[in-house]
């Protein structure tokens, strides 16, 4: 038996296995390193309550479930009942009869690039209409986390989805109309996009 | 050794006539078989942990340290102490090395609280969703359309129930956590039936109530709402449910009250009755609020200044080897809470039980040892003299008497009884005047400025409302668990350093 201390190698923070992940064991989810089982539990919840099928909302809904990201309401939205709501990467369009609001996600910089427009700008856009009321729900950050969607079916009030991961598909039917620049090149990301995807998929070298 | 609430399950299958091992909670008997029931009641509260653990909502979070450790790597050329035990484990915090408790997880005993940074205060003001006090129409429409600003279950107090009667509670609303889509979100409801008093919680964990629809409630029966269970008539603590001696296979719900100067142990007796005495706790200081911790035994009391840390499972008195006995008494005594005495003070009233050999009794006299070894005789009057041989006699049928706890600790009560033949026999009982059976006091004025409740919510974690803001907190446990098969520590906070012996 030792007599004197030893000092210990420290390793850091570490899972151990808990009730929570006998819970999670249906979801196909697993506990992230240092989540905690209260926080690994409201993941849990609340990925029991969302699609998360090949829909757009299912695929940005699991992705953010898988990297333990929030999805969540971020612009609420007040006014005529009858406004129609929508929002792709071409921005947020309001529309209330002859009435019209489009309030753009992104501007396209000199090295035409997108830089994006802030959450709490197009809040101030939306607010300085006179028509509609809008309020922030989240911190601020880059309008590239609203999510494509519409308020049909819904109608008002409504509360813009903003989620902490993005969902671009080179089918997204907005995206040839920001992805082209004057010039009649494509936009930066986008460029870094193709590029990503050639170097993965070397079937398209040959194009 | 704690007392296990399983113990009088098993002394109520002794026959109702053999009052003494019956009903009594200290003979051998009940000794016996509270070793097997503390060991049954641990095994319950592990096996109600498993069940919970395969669903979500129910599921216990605050164990294990909420799932995550900080590892240190034991050298293998250290050997592990007989037993695997450490002698002394030390974790370095600004420069202090502080020694680490293993960790507990039927009773993890915190070390320091703190703001839980992960969280956001919120403002509240009322924890109360509505208050009913019925006129008698048949069906009651309340309808807060109320944004819950913790989700939680609703939690109701139904009580002044005249008679038995079957109250259903229809809530809708949209249950926790809903769609972050608009279009994908469901209305959810839930009906509550009520046939005695007392308290119901929902199934579902809401964060918005659109209507509440009450069935049937008798005039005058009062029916409260929370939607957080901050400040409760009784606090519930159903997973350790009261056996009474007189019915068997029944089991009634238990809760813990605050009242001056004490904290009580009740049970939930049906209408017209209420709640019942089971057991009682002087508070060093007086208790604004308290709450049962889930999934262990531990329990919350919260003064202006503190919050104790208490082990809510019921202490067995000392000297409980007193209660042997190796012939018949002529009387037995039987010793219980006197709940006609109001106030601070608690009393004991004192009963004999005849025996087989009552007819023969000459002289009798009850005898008392305080906690602090002082003994008296007990006059049939009530009061104290010194005991001595001849103090004290009195004849005729032993008559109840009812006499002041002064002292907090084990007092044993006897009764001497002399019978024609001048053969002395006795019968003693135990009899705890419990303090609070605090495992752990910590300062808690840094934190909040005031305490009007406490709670946990659904996913528990823990909540102190101020009056104005509910401000969340979390243990720290400067705790450890060894793995001896792999050599390794795993601590329950970061510390600078870590070292064994």
């Amino acid at each position: 038996m030792s007599t004197t201390p030893v000092v210990l190698l420290q390793t850091g923070p570490v899972n151990s296995t808990s009730y929570a992940d006998v819970a999670g064991m249906p979801f196909g989810l697993d506990r992230l390193p240092g989540e905690t089982s209260d926080q690994y539990l409201d993941r849990l919840a609340r990925a029991s309550v969302e699609t998360r099928t090949h829909v757009y909302e299912g695929l940005v809904s699991e992705l953010a479930f898988q990297l333990g990201l929030l999805t969540q309401p971020g612009i609420r939205i007040t006014g005529p009942a009858d406004t129609t709501i929508s929002c792709d990467l071409c921005g947020l369009a309001l529309v209330e009869g002859a009435t019209s609001l489009l309030c753009p996600l992104e501007t396209l910089d000199e090295d035409e690039a997108w830089s994006w427009k802030s959450l709490s700008s197009i809040v101030t856009l939306i607010n300085a209409s006179n028509l509609w009321q809008a309020q922030l729900l989240v911190p601020d950050g880059p309008a590239v986390q609203l999510c494509r969607q519409t308020n049909a079916g819904v109608g008002m009030p409504y509360e813009c989805v903003v989620s902490e991961v993005g969902l671009i598909g080179f089918l997204e039917p907005s995206l040839p109309t920001i992805a082209a620049t004057p010039t009649g090149g494509l936009a930066y990301q986008v460029r870094e996009f193709l590029q990503t995807i050639n170097q993965i998929d070397r079937s398209y070298w040959s194009r | 050794m704690p007392r296990s609430y399983l113990t009088q399950q098993f002394l109520n299958y002794f026959d109702s006539a053999d009052q003494r091992v019956r009903t009594y909670p200290n003979t051998l008997d009940a000794q016996l078989f509270n070793i097997a029931a503390v060991e049954l009641e641990d095994l319950d509260l592990r096996y109600e942990r498993e069940v919970n653990a395969h669903f979500v909502s129910p599921c216990p979070s605050l164990l294990d340290n909420r799932g995550v450790y900080f590892g240190a790597r034991i050298p293998n050329t250290f050997v592990l102490p007989a037993g695997d035990i450490l002698n002394k484990v030390e974790g370095l915090r600004n420069g202090n090395w502080i020694t680490l408790a293993p960790y507990d997880d039927t009773l993890p005993t915190p070390a320091r609280i703190q703001i839980d940074t992960t969280r956001s205060a919120i403002p509240f003001d009322n924890p109360i969703l509505f208050d009913l006090i019925s006129s008698g129409t048949f069906l009651t429409s309340v309808t807060p359309a109320f944004t819950l600003p913790i989700p939680m279950p609703l939690t109701f107090w139904l009580e002044g129930l005249p008679a038995s009667a079957t109250i259903d509670v229809f809530i809708e609303g949209l249950a926790f956590p809903c769609s972050v889509w608009q279009k994908n979100r469901v209305t959810s409801s839930e009906t509550i039936s009520y046939s005695s008093e007392g308290l119901q919680t929902t199934r579902n964990v809401w964060s918005r109530i659109d209507s509440v629809t009450v069935r049937n409630l008798p005039t005058g029966s009062h029916l409260t709402c929370w939607h957080a269970p901050f400040n409760l008539p009784a606090v519930p603590d159903l997973g350790r449910p009261y056996i009474h001696p007189m019915f068997r296979d029944q089991q009634f719900s238990r809760y813990w009250q605050i009242v001056p100067g004490q904290l009580r142990e009740v049970y939930e007796a049906g209408p017209l009755v209420g709640l019942n005495y089971v057991q009682s706790y002087s508070t060093p200081e007086v208790i604004s609020a308290i709450v049962v911790e889930p999934n262990t035994y531990g329990l919350l009391a919260v003064s202006g200044r503190s919050l104790y840390y208490v082990d809510r499972r019921e202490p067995l008195p000392g000297k409980l080897n007193m209660t042997a006995i190796t012939s018949d008494p002529v009387y037995s005594i039987n010793v219980a809470f006197d709940p006609t005495r109001e106030g601070s003070t608690r009393y004991a009233c004192i009963q004999a039980l005849e025996h087989a050999h009552d007819s023969v009794i000459r002289a009798w006299r009850y005898v008392l040892q305080t906690p602090s070894g002082l003994v008296f005789a007990i006059l049939p009057s009530g009061t104290f003299v010194t005991y001595s041989g001849g103090a004290g006699w009195s004849t005729g049928v032993p008559a109840e008497v009812s006499v002041p706890l002064t002292e907090t600790g084990t007092y044993v009560f006897s009764v001497e009884c002399v019978d024609v033949n001048n053969i002395v026999s006795a019968d003693h009982f135990p009899y705890a005047n419990l303090p609070l059976n605090t495992v752990k006091q910590l300062d808690i004025s840094g934190i909040v400025p005031a305490v009007a409740g406490i709670a946990y919510d659904s996913r528990g974690r823990l909540w102190i409302w101020t009056g104005d803001f509910a401000v969340p907190v979390s243990f720290c446990y400067d705790a450890y668990v060894l793995d001896s098969s792999s050599m390794n520590l795993f601590l329950t906070d970061a510390f600078d350093g870590v070292r064994i012996s």
